[in-house]
């Protein structure tokens, strides 16, 4: 059940944005499909959706193929980053108007409505142009559009990308609580690694059209497949074959226990954390995140010498492409 | 911040000399020529005026002008939205080379596109011998007329609709298609409002050329007084004769027309942008 992609590909001329992409999201879940500008999480969602032909592989949608099927008969919700508002209608017609093409009659049509308004907090909008409303306001209008049809999948493409922090801060708190309520299968897609762990509770690592990794958020931060995803997901020192994060990176006073030394170039402090970079005695440079209290503890400042333990850190299989 | 001030925003001298620069151009050129045209009509009163319009040869062309002003008008307007629906929203081999006919127009003379018709239709022309052994005269009848009438006003529809069609995007019709939309129902619901100013200018436009066409369809016309003349023609005909007020009764015929399209679009966008009319209001506060 859910969505079911099987080696799909897609290419644009010579460049491949899809390469035979195999994927399984399950019914009801929240999923984010995360990745660089590029990656193909776009196209990988437009694909579901069926505003894009792939030209492989098999798309399934609650356990029925879809591939060949238009976009208006696969009962998708879809939410477009600058919000594809219909400028010309106001809030309420925006939100009725899947339910206006299915022809239904002008009171459920009203009711239906008011009752999406109320769901995305815009209850007194409903005479509105989407030009009176802010960029937030906007999206909800979207969302409930996208809602009003009952879709079988939701599909949410960079939906927070064109607004400002603070907002998108909110929109994915509500989000979250919206698809507990709502228990729709969704697929949001994302370049921002901190919106996916925050939201999704799956997570699909995107990179050159292919799928690097799927896994609970974290799953993806803790044991990532790749050099990639290892970088993409967080943070990341790479020294030779080993990658480490910074808050892995063990400090010590120099000369106890083995690992190598080094001198401290700068501290910058955080707040409760502390940054703390520095020079390896084979002249590596290294970040480590420590506790502000570990500064204190080994008297850490510009040109103190410790002692690294780099145990934490990890190798992968053929290092050759880092992200 | 001085550099982003408007041209004419500078020293008072400047923008007076901007303003008497900009107005004495129009008035010189447009303004003072349309009144004369005016005032020349009504000199000796309406009367005269009103009977050189009245006159059979007058009113068989101001009919014959209003019938080929609606016969090419919306052909134009439609074969406009058309094309400019599939330079914007397809891609297709030969693309550039559409694009490029569409302006062709623009660029030909129009008394080449006379001679042109003339070479296809005329009576030795190619299929021109054809059709006249079938009963359709094309050359020196209204049929040639509406053709010319056709060729020269083809830009403008597609010119004023492809670039909103370009800014508007497609993310809209893509998510009225997720919505359920067929693409005739996307097409009605979602496109055409937005476009709809542009139409009406575009039509305006192709109106006024189809006015005001003299050279291609006077070619094609044989200027049969009473038979294949039409408004523009007739004004020749009339100033030629040294009737100058039933040449200049005829040009304020026109005028009339092309004003009263103007009136039309106006109030059509008027209607189709109420949307957008509220929006403005709106934002003010």
């Amino acid at each position: 059940m859910g969505i079911v992609l099987i080696g799909v590909g897609k290419r644009y001329g010579a460049v491949g944005a899809l390469e035979n992409v195999s994927l399984t999201i399950e019914d009801g879940s929240l999923t984010a499909l995360l990745g660089p500008s590029g990656s193909g999480k776009s196209t990988l969602l437009r694909v579901i959706a069926g505003l894009e032909r792939p030209d492989a592989g098999e798309v399934r949608i609650a356990g029925r193929d879809v591939t060949a099927l238009p976009p208006q008969r696969r009962g998708v919700g879809f939410v477009f980053q600058h919000y594809a508002a219909f400028k010309h209608m106001t809030v309420r017609d925006n939100v009725g108007f899947g339910l206006r093409i299915r022809g239904r009659p002008k009171a459920e049509i009203r009711a239906r409505v008011a009752e999406l308004l109320a769901l995305v907090q815009l209850e007194g909008m409903a005479g509105r142009y989407p030009s009176q409303l802010s960029g937030g306001q906007r999206q909800r209008m979207a969302l409930a559009r996208a809602l009003a049809i009952e879709p079988r999948v939701l599909l949410l493409d960079e939906p927070f990308g064109a607004l400002d922090a603070r907002v998108r801060e909110e929109l994915r708190e509500w989000l979250r609580r919206l698809h507990e309520r709502t228990a729709v299968t969704t697929v949001l897609v994302t370049h921002d690694q901190e919106e996916a762990m925050e939201v999704a509770s799956t997570i699909v690592v995107m990179h050159h059209g292919r799928v690097e990794q799927l896994g609970a958020p974290v799953e993806v931060y803790q044991t990532p497949s790749s050099p990639f995803v290892m970088g993409f997901v967080g943070r990341v020192n790479r020294l030779g074959e080993t990658f480490i994060r910074p808050h892995e990176v063990g400090l010590r006073t120099a000369g106890a226990g083995d690992g190598p030394g080094a001198e401290v170039e700068r501290v910058v402090h955080l707040g409760a954390e502390a940054r703390v970079e520095l020079t390896l005695d084979d002249g590596r440079g290294l970040w480590a995140q420590v506790p502000a209290a570990e500064v204190e503890r080994l008297a850490l400042r510009q040109g103190t010498r410790v002692g690294v333990d780099l145990s934490r850190g990890r190798a992968f299989a053929g290092t050759a492409g880092g992200g | 911040m001085a550099e982003r001030r408007a041209v004419g925003d500078g020293s008072p001298p400047i923008r007076y000399a901007l303003r008497v620069a900009a107005l004495g151009y129009l008035g010189l050129l447009v303004a003072l020529p349309v009144g004369l045209v005016l005032f020349r009509a009504f000199e000796g009163g309406v009367g005269p005026a009103w009977e050189a319009l009245t006159r059979p040869a007058a009113l068989h062309a101001l009919r014959l002008t209003a019938t080929i002003a609606l016969i090419a008008v919306p052909l134009n307007a439609a074969f406009g939205v058309l094309v400019a629906l599939a330079l914007a929203r397809h891609e297709f081999r030969g693309k550039a080379a559409v694009s490029a006919l569409i302006d062709l127009p623009l660029g030909v003379s129009p008394v080449v596109v006379g001679l042109a018709l003339i070479i296809v239709y005329g009576r030795t022309g190619w299929f021109g011998g054809w059709l006249l052994d079938h009963g359709v005269r094309v050359i020196f009848a209204t049929p040639g007329m509406i053709l010319a009438t056709l060729f020269v006003s083809i830009p403008f529809v597609a010119r004023e609709v492809v670039p909103v069609l370009r800014e508007i995007g497609t993310e809209q019709e893509e998510a009225a298609s997720t919505l359920g939309a067929s693409d005739w129902q996307t097409f009605r619901l979602v496109t055409l409002p937005a476009i709809r100013p542009a139409i009406a200018f575009g039509v305006v436009l192709t109106t006024a050329r189809a006015l005001g066409e003299y050279g291609a369809v006077s070619i094609v016309s044989g200027k049969l007084s009473g038979r294949t003349e039409t408004l523009t023609l007739h004004v020749e005909e009339r100033f030629q004769a040294f009737d100058l007020v039933g040449a200049y009764a005829a040009s304020v015929a026109l005028a009339a027309m092309a004003l009263a399209t103007l009136g039309a679009m106006h109030l059509m966008r008027r209607r189709g942008g109420a949307g957008a009319g509220a929006d403005a209001s709106g934002n003010g506060g």
